[in-house]
């Protein structure tokens, strides 16, 4: 008997089907192109390859292996490195007897102990596989990242892939699939799943499992359309669910709830509701506007059918890589964006959508012929079909980094700005500028601006203090006016702190830091709302002084701007008895701005023998500025009483005055510099 | 080295008596003072000079002070001069071959060295928040008192065994506890790693580390004079360290280049300690209480350090990396008093008046047992 030399393939990659199906095609590939293969998936646990893999027939090997986690965060990087090591013991172990051909590798972190142990056996001559990489995002992964510099080939799905780094020029050749959707006729398709010829249709679904916030939004969006004269015909895949998430039955409540019991019958006329697409092809094709979210897959599917879409991309992602993937498309002109927003829900922020603005956009946009057109055309051009056999006939035929090849490189891009960059940045400009600051300046692009806005505010409903924490300092910083309300609403938030922390001396959920520096944002968004009276004033009586030391600032920042400022005359008095000289300090401050007649007068002569020189000097100097305003009625008394001011203080500003004339002369040059840099 | 020289001539000149001076503690202790407070006046200059020629000068940290705008261009580094004046002295005037010098010296030299190299990482850095990091710093003060934790317990060290690991306290004549070796070993690792960051923390104004510890320092010298001979600590009460007596050397020499350094660091200083020096002190004051068996004399000779490193580490760790709030109103306490609205000085020389109350209770603990 002839014993066959089979090529052998070992497949990896997994957590979600968006990584377990393209590793699985592209395997597909390279069986057909070796005529057969013997092919081993390796895989984690507990995740979606356990149940895709057997089904597709393929034998499965665990290791183990865990999520990427800073050094900051000790005990998970501890947990992540242990869990690595194992797995590269695991890994070494099957590469060690299986000795793969191929190990075809689509990340996620189940792929990092494979690819790093075979990294190391291939210095000791023990490994002879060819690695082969493929990103299907956007955004590299944090640990396709770290291991693009192991591997033969790196493939990438999208034409601008971020933050591989320079070393890893991918090259773009799609997103591998198993089965490539075919396109049907318009009028063929709907016949077939018996929608309505004559109307607009749009196809709207959040995925196989369904997407929580995309069926609660279109539930609030049938609302408005239930009124509409010609609304357009949705089909909604309000998809499977788990084990704790029950799509089907949360949306039939919620429509009850919103539209009434009768709900079937209001909406039959332009509202269909699947639990799942069994007929996608149909469906896309049957669509004139398709809306879902920006995971790969999606994009592929969309890009492949050439159909017009509204992407909702799923935030606070790795990487945030739904995000970037559909700003990539957007930006290509392929399809447009919905960004989810911010929603209060039973006294928690949740990211969301509101229905009268989801069905705002789906009117506008399938209504518009002109705009469907052009997406249409677009998008078929953004991704080319047959990933997989292509990325099968680079590895396997030749040398993929030739000049004459015919597949575009990949120009790598750096990663987004991080947060803390970001907020360094605007910070300094914001300390130059002062009034005059716009975050627009620091940031030409406005799609980026809008882009970052939108990732700051998603830091909101962060569980993590310190991302609420720099979500707040941005949202002030990047000027966002949409995002004051989640402000004023954590300022007010009495949600108490764990009871550990509160052991320690925390207070509320909404820590010290995030009520002070939310106050701070207000002032640099700079914008009146009237809930700023009710707010400001009880932020005035807050627990931690630096709070209070802020309100009273922002009570002088929005001085005139109060429609009652008598409002906070009464709590600016109290205040001057606080038992932090800073808060008393400020709040003296505010009275001069908005303080009235003799009251504040005598409240302000109140303080002349207070202990701190700071407040002393506070109340003088908005004893000035009412005194300027025309408001001392016996200006001769008041001298009098001024004199009992105590002026001795326990600090002086020194003076260094050869310091002032290097500056002086440093800045003169700075300055003909700067404006010879203009010219 | 002068000792040797005297043992050779004693030998050589057997007539000439007043040599003896030479071998007298009191004698050599002054002398060992003013040789490092001169060698810091004359090596000051051109080591300033030098400085400001290689641009080794401070930058701007932002503490939020306005008034520490105007440090900038200070140079730093200035524990180089301190801890080469005191090496210089102890080489002249002290007994070369006792463990406890040479253990306290080394302790200098290696916290020293590890300030030099975040001095001059924030130097090249350009920016007066990012030296070291963190954690390299710690392994490597961890690595030195890993060693000397287990110097001081095993033959090697100075101290006799069945002494080592006993825990005196202040007012209380006789060992509290025997911690045995594990215990002990975790505290002098503990210990010195607080003491040391605790004086680098201390070191936020002008002047304000190096009076506390030249108090903290003279009060040990006399403990080590007090311990090492065997009269006095027989009278006192308190155990005999042969060859304690020698650190009074050590102590007199780092309190004369205290002074010497105090004369530039002066409002408005004209040089910084930096880490260099901040550490080195801090290795020294930590390494004298081990030695001398006044572990818990710390946290009253050196009530500044102990207040200022615990306030800034309960409100760095505990506030504001935990809770997200300040617990205290400001920290360390310096920039608490600064905040308040004290001047730099005003600070500064209150912090010394209540170091100098400390440095007397806790000399009273000598007699008050």
């Amino acid at each position: 008997m002839v014993v066959r030399n089979l090529k052998k393939l070992l497949l990896t990659g997994g957590g979600t089907s968006g990584h377990v199906n393209p590793a699985l095609a592209m395997g597909q590939a390279f069986e057909s192109r070796l005529g057969g293969a013997e092919i081993c998936y390796v895989g984690v646990r507990g995740r979606a390859e356990e149940v895709i893999v057997p089904k597709a027939g393929l034998p499965i090997k665990y290791v183990s292996a865990a999520g990427y986690a800073p050094p900051r965060r000790l005990l998970s990087f501890i947990r992540f490195g242990a869990k690595l090591t194992l797995g590269c013991i695991q890994s070494m172990a099957i590469l060690l007897k299986f000795k793969p051909d191929f190990i075809l590798a689509t990340g996620g972190y189940v792929s990092a102990p494979i690819i790093l142990s075979h990294a190391l056996l291939a210095r000791l001559g023990l490994s002879k596989a060819k690695v082969v990489l493929h990103e299907a995002n956007a955004v590299a992964g944090r640990l396709n990242a770290l291991m693009a510099p192991h591997v033969d080939h790196l493939f990438l799905t999208f034409p601008h892939s971020r933050g591989n780094g320079d070393r890893a020029k991918g090259l773009v050749a799609g997103y591998p699939v198993l089965n490539t959707l075919e396109r049907l006729d318009t009028a063929e398709a709907r016949k077939r799943l018996g929608l309505p010829l004559d109307k607009k249709i749009v196809l709207i679904f959040g995925g196989s499992q369904g997407a929580r916030s995309i069926n609660r939004a279109l539930a609030a969006a049938l609302v408005s359309l239930v009124d509409m004269a010609d609304p357009p015909f949705i089909l909604h895949g309000v998809g499977l669910g788990s084990l704790t998430h029950h799509p089907l039955e949360e949306t039939t409540a919620l429509l009850e709830s919103l539209i009434g019991p009768d709900w079937p019958v209001k909406t039959k006329r332009f509202y269909r509701m699947e639990t799942y697409l069994h007929d996608m092809a149909a469906a896309y094709s049957a669509a004139d506007l398709v809306v879902c979210r920006a995971g790969a897959g999606a994009i592929h599917e969309v890009s492949s059918l050439g159909r017009p879409t509204l992407l909702i991309p799923k935030p606070n992602l790795p990487g945030d890589h739904q995000v970037e993937n559909a700003r990539t498309l957007a930006a290509f002109g392929g399809a447009e964006i919905c960004h989810e927003e911010l929603l209060y829900e039973s006294g928690q922020l949740v990211s969301g959508l509101e229905g009268p603005e989801l069905a705002a956009r789906i009117t506008s946009l399938v209504f518009d012929q002109g705009k469907l057109a052009a997406l249409s055309a677009r998008i078929r051009e953004f991704m080319a079909d047959g990933a997989a056999e292509r990325i099968a006939d680079l590895v396997l035929k030749s040398e993929p980094r030739k000049a004459d090849n015919p597949t575009p490189v990949a120009e790598p891009r750096p990663a987004p700005l991080t947060n803390q960059a970001l907020l360094l940045a605007l910070n300094r400009a914001y300390l130059a500028r002062g009034v005059l600051y716009d975050p627009s300046d620091q940031i030409k692009d406005s799609e980026e601006l809008d882009y970052l806005r939108h990732r700051s505010a998603q830091l909101l409903i962060s569980p993590d203090w310190n991302a609420r924490n720099m979500g707040v300092k941005l949202i002030g910083l990047l000027k966002d006016e949409t995002k004051i309300e989640p402000l004023l609403w954590f300022i007010e938030d009495r949600t108490p702190a764990p009871r550990l922390h509160r052991l320690l001396g925390g207070d509320f959920r909404q820590v010290g830091f995030i009520r002070r520096n939310s106050l701070t944002s207000l002032m640099i968004i700079n914008k009146y709302v009237p809930a700023l009276d009710r707010v400001l004033s009880a932020a005035i009586d807050d627990p931690y002084y630096e709070v209070r030391v802020q309100a009273a600032k922002a009570v002088a920042h929005f001085q005139d701007r109060f429609s009652d400022p008598a409002l906070f005359w009464e709590i600016l008095y109290r205040r001057l008895g606080d038992r932090s000289f800073e808060v008393v300090q400020e709040s003296a401050l505010a009275l001069g701005r908005i303080g009235q007649g003799e009251e504040a007068i005598q409240a302000l002569l109140g303080l002349r023998m207070h202990r701190y020189w700071q407040v002393r000097q506070a109340a003088l100097e908005s004893l000035h500025l009412l005194a300027q305003k025309n408001m001392v009625r016996d200006p001769e008394r008041l001298l009098n009483e001024v004199a009992g001011f105590v002026v001795i203080a326990t600090d002086f500003r020194p003076q260094f005055t050869i310091k002032a004339s290097y500056n002086k002369l440093v800045n003169c040059l700075k300055d003909s510099l700067g404006k010879g840099g203009e010219k | 080295m002068i000792l040797l020289i005297y043992e050779w001539l004693r030998e050589a000149l057997p007539n000439a008596t007043f040599l003896r001076l030479a071998a007298y503690l009191s004698f050599r202790s002054i002398m060992a003072a003013l040789t490092s407070l001169f060698f810091m006046f004359l090596a000051s200059r051109m080591f300033l000079a030098y400085l400001h020629k290689r641009q080794l000068v401070d930058l701007v940290r932002e503490t939020g002070l306005s008034s520490s705008q105007d440090k900038r261009g200070t140079p730093t580094m200035g524990g180089v001069l301190i801890l080469g004046a005191v090496v210089f002295s102890v080489l002249i005037w002290g007994r070369l071959n006792s463990s406890y010098v040479l253990s306290t010296l080394a302790a200098m030299v290696w916290f020293g060295a590890i300030g030099l190299w975040d001095d001059r990482a924030k130097i090249s850095r350009r920016s007066g928040d990012r030296g070291l990091s963190e954690q390299t710093k710690f392994i490597l003060q961890g690595l030195f008192a890993l060693a000397f934790a287990w110097f001081v317990l095993s033959d090697l060290g100075p101290l006799p065994q069945a002494k080592a690991t006993l825990l005196y306290i202040p007012f209380y004549k006789k060992p509290l506890v025997d911690l045995g070796p594990v215990i002990y070993f975790l505290v002098i690792v503990f210990f010195l790693l607080f003491v040391s960051n605790s004086v680098n923390i201390t070191d936020g104004l002008d002047g304000l580390a190096i009076m506390p510890s030249n108090f903290v320092v003279a009060v040990l010298g006399v403990f080590a004079y007090i311990m090492g001979n065997k009269i006095q600590a027989g009278y006192l009460q308190y155990s005999y360290l042969p060859g304690a007596g020698e650190l009074l050397i050590l102590c007199a020499a780092f309190v004369g280049a205290g002074l010497g350094f105090l004369w530039y660091n002066a409002y408005p200083a004209q040089i910084f300690m930096g880490d260099t020096g901040s550490l080195g002190i801090g290795a020294v004051i930590a390494v004298l209480c081990v030695l001398l068996k006044q572990e818990l004399l710390f946290p009253i000779v050196g009530g500044i350090f102990l207040v200022e490193g615990f306030t800034s580490q309960v409100q760095d760790k505990l506030g504001v990396k935990l809770l997200g709030r300040r617990i205290f109103y400001r920290a360390p306490i310096h920039h608490q008093l600064q905040y308040k609205g004290l001047a730099e000085t005003k600070v500064v020389i209150r912090i010394w008046i209540i170091a100098g109350i400390l440095a007397l209770i806790s000399l009273a603990t000598i007699k008050i047992r």
